[in-house]
């Protein structure tokens, strides 16, 4: 009697009459001898129905291998067992850290990108924080580690945390250049689509692969339930700065969020230009959401170099400028002197009257007539530096309110004095915009449809708008301040109050060449992410924020990864005669130096003041520089007195692996051991270890051909140059959740984005990744983010699409027969593929292997690709020749079955013993963390009297630490080294000798 | 501290020590030779146990079964006072249900080598030490 065998994915199962294809297993109790088996219909009653059984409600049969039926193939060229055989071998997921950039994604993969997947996979379940500068392309990194999580079976589940204005470049890029569906879901798509589902269903699991913003989902405590009761494969963090927490971590929002995200999925990314603010335990909080057990330390204070090290990769510009070639160009400083104007007469006696308030307020230093605010100290001068306008509406305010408090205020004197100087002053008649104006003549600018793109920052609303009202009356330009209109207009303005929406479709629109939009005219809203430059290498500072932060990250928003041009940088400054305020200037110049000094280095920008703070630095540069006169402000680290970011700092840098040497080290497990896996890390020449008869653009053709055959209404399938063009027939349609099919069932699990959706539902697909570059610039050229071709990656949900059809299309225990002539009469070849599977159902190994039958010399092992060789299966042609089935049936076939089994559980055994270091290492850190977190608490408990409610929170913290130790053993551990008892193989081509 | 009297084994866990002075308590009474018997008999369980569970650490206990006969059969190591510690640790690599279960964890020999190697250093034969590291590998 056979064994009782563990579904496994891949795996043919009978069960309610029907015979599915499992896709997942899952343990469905803590015993972990039941199972929630997922499958996908294979025969004709259930084809595509997906559905989810327990082993402990429903009895499931694998089918048997042993009782394979030989069906002889009788297509010409024995298309029919090629196309099985080699969807077959496409279903087979990837083992192993190599990963295969092979088809992966329209890219240019760079080393230290390969690098960072390396990394991934060789943590077995991916926990990283990707904490690469700004525009060096996380995206792209986290999508090509999705690309490899998906093919090994460990991503069918995907949840992409974003900010708002992120969520459609993020979606677009993966959708676009790695084929992988992200639905964006918002509180009325959740609602939406809460209507449609019955009501007890949790919506986080029809869609599978899901990007929500993480205001959504953090504000609507109603999804905490749902949440709680979802497990995803991976989440992805963007910008996970935002979920470290503020000082009381348990009441902010969005980090307890995290921490729930955290502890219901397997992998986790993190991504973040700022990982921490200076202080240890926002870094330390960012680690331990990666892996608990981290850092011993409850309060993530305490943690040493080795605690954090391999859960993060920390990079800069200069640490991959050899890498990044072309796609990293060199900026371009327009020298300070050349965008330098001096004051006007009328500006000079503002300045004087500025300069008279800065010496009064600082000679009445204590008196409590001048107890003013920064605001009078330095903040109306710098309004002042901006605009007129902004300076005056400011200081009517400060008027007002001062009136209000006492009438005779000696400051009243002043205010006044700046105010009737003030009331003839506008933009127009300043010098900074004269200024701007003779800039915009330097790079061409005139508002045509021929001007160049020029991205313009200013501090404040009142300059923004003044700005765009003086700009549009110059340059004759239609301009409207409603919000709508922004993305039509050709100077557009965007800020902190333009919602969301509008705020994505200016930004898509000032990247897609083809619109009007000529210049964009932004606060600082527009400096956390986006990206504007696509289609812009103009950007003019129009005032200067006194913080490096904000001016690192301005610049970086057209100073990124993939800018084909040399960014050009401006920073408008008028200087003054005052002798007073003179001193500024010199400043100013070192601030703009620095910048760019933090450009060309290896650090972060935050580590030239150790503030971590825009507002912060500003108010150091007013109090400290500007009030105080001292020109060496800049110098010296603000945070003299903050050791605490000094020996952050220090940790960070050690526990970041710098340069190649330190990456191998990591890779090889940082020990002597001969390392099991190849040790070349160039994986260019490594043989691919997937197994591929045909390449994805064959694939797709002659898949989809031999499909249409055998159904009626399939339009046939065009070949325009480099292009596939695929008409989707309605089952592919309704299984992509095209917008026009108004199903009652969601097909949760294929759906593509809607955004995405072809007008006229002809997908056109290429698998030359340059073509697929110029489609998504000419979709930025064009209509904006979602390209209109896209990649043929084996994970493309059509390519996933025709795999599934043409798995189905041998019956329950099938399997083709076929002949060759360069095999010798009665010499049998058995094609298997199997797994050897762990106790949670992970495939541990899989393998792709033929079994050869001699007479008198009994059955040999062979690899696939040797074995078909052989045969001379790529060439071999249907001659109608029948060979002798009735003789291959029963004990040969059991036989042969049996030979496989052997040679799967040898390799089961490999496997798991190539394994056995890692996984020493890693629960020897484990025990290392208990004990450390025990005693640590332990001493903290000893100190607090037992009802503090610290002590409480610390005993708390030792039973979840407990918990969590259980937990890892039964998931961590069962997942992927724990080898379930039996492998599973099936038969999937014969073929006869007849030599 | 070299030059200290020591009175214990140091650098092992309290809830280790407390472990391994029970195990002593109990060893009071028993001669080397029934407590390394016993330590083969374990052995061969775990050998048996390696058979289906390639998970267990056999060649950490077969190191450490080694060094225990090494001080069995060493002259004079057994009948010093310290070895009332010794004793002790023999005794604890012979329970399987410790710290770490020996036939679950795949560390499951580690608390065993530890403690045998704090009472090696507290005897002065850091050379008989054992480091666990070098038993990772199948």
């Amino acid at each position: 009697m056979p064994k009782v065998v563990t579904p496994t994915p891949g795996m043919r199962v009978l069960c309610r009459d029907a015979e599915w294809l499992v896709t997942r297993v899952d343990p469905s109790d803590h015993t972990h001898e039941n199972y929630a088996v997922h499958c996908i219909g294979a025969d004709d009653l259930v084809r595509g129905h997906e559905a989810i059984f327990l082993t402990q409600l429903d009895a499931i049969e694998p089918v048997d291998p042993r009782n394979t039926q030989l069906v002889r193939d009788q297509s010409s060229g024995y298309r029919l067992a090629k196309l099985f055989l080699e969807a077959q071998l496409r279903q087979m997921p990837a083992t192993g850290v190599q990963p295969d950039l092979k088809g992966m994604g329209a890219f240019k993969p760079m080393n230290f990108q390969v690098q960072t997947v390396q990394w991934a996979l060789k943590q077995l379940r991916p926990r990283l924080l990707l904490a690469d500068a700004v525009g060096l392309g996380k995206t792209i990194q986290v999508g090509m580690i999705l690309s490899e999580l998906m093919r090994r079976g460990r991503a069918s589940r995907i949840l992409v945390l974003a900010k708002k204005s992120m969520l459609t470049q993020f979606q677009s890029e993966l959708w676009n250049r790695f084929g992988i569906p992200l639905v964006r879901l918002d509180s009325d798509g959740i609602a939406k689509l809460r209507l449609r589902i019955p009501s007890n269903k949790n919506p986080f699991e029809v869609y599978h692969r899901i990007i929500i913003s993480i205001d959504t989902l953090k504000n609507v405590g109603s999804y905490r339930h749902f949440l709680e009761n979802t497990r995803w494969d991976c989440v992805v963090i963007d910008e996970a700065h935002n979920v470290a927490g503020a000082s009381v971590p348990e009441r902010h929002l969005a980090y307890r969020l995290a921490r729930l995200l955290s502890r219901r999925t397997d992998s986790m990314l993190l991504t973040t230009a700022t990982p921490h603010n200076g202080k240890r335990e926002t870094f330390g909080r960012l680690i331990s959401l990666l892996d608990p057990s981290a850092i011993p330390d409850p309060d993530f204070k305490e943690y040493s170099a080795e605690d954090i090290k391999g859960f993060f990769l920390m990079r800069f510009k200069e640490d991959v400028r050899e890498d990044a070639g072309e796609n990293l160009t060199d900026r371009m400083l327009v020298p300070i002197e050349q965008t330098t104007v001096p004051a006007s007469e009328d500006e000079e006696k503002v300045y004087a009257a500025l300069s008279e308030l800065r010496e009064e307020t600082k000679r009445n230093k204590g008196n409590e007539d001048w107890k003013n605010n920064v605001l009078v100290q330095y903040g109306i001068y710098k309004q002042f530096l901006s605009s007129p306008e902004s300076c005056r509406k400011t200081l009517r305010k400060r008027i007002v309110a001062v009136q209000k408090h006492s009438s005779t205020s000696p400051e009243l004197l002043f205010l006044d004095g700046i105010d009737s100087l003030l009331s003839s002053m506008s933009i127009r008649e300043s010098s900074r915009y004269k200024l701007l104006k003779a800039q915009l003549d330097e790079i061409g600018w005139n508002g045509s449809p021929a001007s160049p793109r020029v991205l313009v920052f200013t501090e404040y609303r009142e300059t923004q708008d003044a700005l765009a009202e003086a700009l549009s009356n110059d340059y004759k330009l239609n301009y409207s301040s409603k919000f709508e209109q922004q993305p039509k207009q050709v100077l557009a303005t965007i800020n902190g109050s333009c919602p969301d929406i509008c705020l994505m479709d200016t930004v898509e629109a000032f990247g897609t060449a083809s619109s009007e939009l000529r210049m964009l005219l932004a606060t600082d809203v527009a400096s956390e992410g986006v990206n504007l430059h696509h289609q812009c290498h103009n950007i003019i500072h129009y005032d200067l924020p006194w913080s490096i932060i904000t001016l690192i990250q301005r610049n970086g928003r057209i100073d990124r990864f993939g800018q084909l041009q040399n960014p050009v940088l401006r920073y408008l400054r008028v200087s003054t005669r005052d002798g007073m305020l003179k001193g500024d200037e010199s400043i100013f110049e070192r601030l703009i130096e620095k910048v760019e000094e933090i450009n060309r280095s290896t650090r972060q920008g935050e580590t030239v003041l150790k503030l971590y703070d825009p507002e912060a630095e500003e108010r150091y540069i007013a109090q400290k520089g500007i009030l105080h006169g001292d020109s060496e402000v800049l110098e010296k680290a603000a945070a003299q007195s903050s050791p605490e970011a000094n020996e952050l700092e220090t940790i960070l840098s050690q526990a970041n692996p710098s340069g190649q040497e330190d990456f191998l080290k990591f890779l090889l497990g940082e020990t002597d051991e001969a390392p099991s896996q190849s040790t070349t890390l160039d994986s260019a020449d490594k043989v691919s270890s997937r197994l591929r008869l045909y390449d994805d653009r064959r694939f797709l053709i002659e898949g989809y051909r031999y499909l249409a055959e055998l159904s009626q209404n399939y339009s046939a399938i065009e070949e325009n140059g480099k292009v596939i063009l695929l008409s989707a027939p309605k089952d592919l349609c309704r299984r992509l959740g095209a917008p026009s099919e108004s199903n009652d069932v969601v097909f949760g699990a294929t759906a593509i984005p809607s955004e995405a959706w072809p007008q006229d539902n002809q997908f056109r697909l290429s698998d030359d990744s340059d073509r697929i570059e110029l489609a998504i610039r000419a979709a930025r050229n064009t209509s904006g983010h979602w390209s209109r071709e896209l990649m043929a990656t084996d994970q493309q949900p059509i390519l996933k699409w025709i795999t599934e059809r043409l798995l189905m299309l041998m019956k329950r225990g099938e399997c083709p027969h076929i002949t060759s002539r360069k095999l010798e009469k009665g010499e049998l070849c058995f094609c298997f593929i199997g797994q050897f599977s762990s106790r949670a159902g992970a495939p541990l190994a899989v393998d792709a292997h033929a079994i050869s039958f001699r007479k008198g010399g009994g059955f040999q092992h062979r690899p696939l690709r040797e074995a078909l060789d052989r045969a001379g299966f790529d060439s071999l042609v249907n001659e109608g020749k029948v060979g002798d089935l009735d003789a291959i049936r029963g004990p040969l076939i059991a036989s042969a079955v049996e030979a496989s089994l052997d040679y799967l559980r040898k390799l089961g055994h490999q496997h798991v013993e190539s394994l056995l270091p890692l996984l020493r290492r890693e629960n020897r850190r484990l025990r290392n963390w208990k004990n450390r977190r025990e005693e640590l608490l332990a001493s903290r408990i000893e100190k607090l009297s037992p009802n503090h409610p610290k002590a409480k929170m610390y005993r708390k913290d030792l039973e979840e630490m407990d918990a969590y130790i259980r937990d890892r053993e039964e998931n961590w551990q069962d997942t992927y080294f724990t080898a379930s008892t039996e492998p599973s193989t099936q038969l999937v081509l014969v073929i006869e000798g007849l030599n | 501290m070299g030059d200290q009297l020591k009175f214990e084994p140091s650098n092992l866990t309290q809830p280790q020590f407390h472990q391994l002075s029970e195990c002593a308590h109990a060893a009071e009474n028993l001669s080397p030779q029934v407590l390394i018997t016993a330590a083969k008999q374990h052995l061969e369980r775990t050998q048996a146990a390696h058979a289906s569970n390639r998970l267990i650490n056999l060649r950490l206990a077969t190191a450490i079964v080694s060094v225990l006969e090494e001080l069995v059969n060493a002259r004079g190591i057994m009948e010093t006072n310290q070895a009332w510690w010794l004793r002790g640790a023999m005794y604890y690599f012979t329970t399987s249900n410790d710290d770490e279960p020996d036939f679950q964890s795949p560390l499951g020999f580690e608390d065993d080598a530890e403690i045998l190697n704090a009472c090696l250093k507290f005897i002065d034969r850091n050379d008989l030490c054992l480091n666990v590291e070098d038993y990772d590998n199948a």
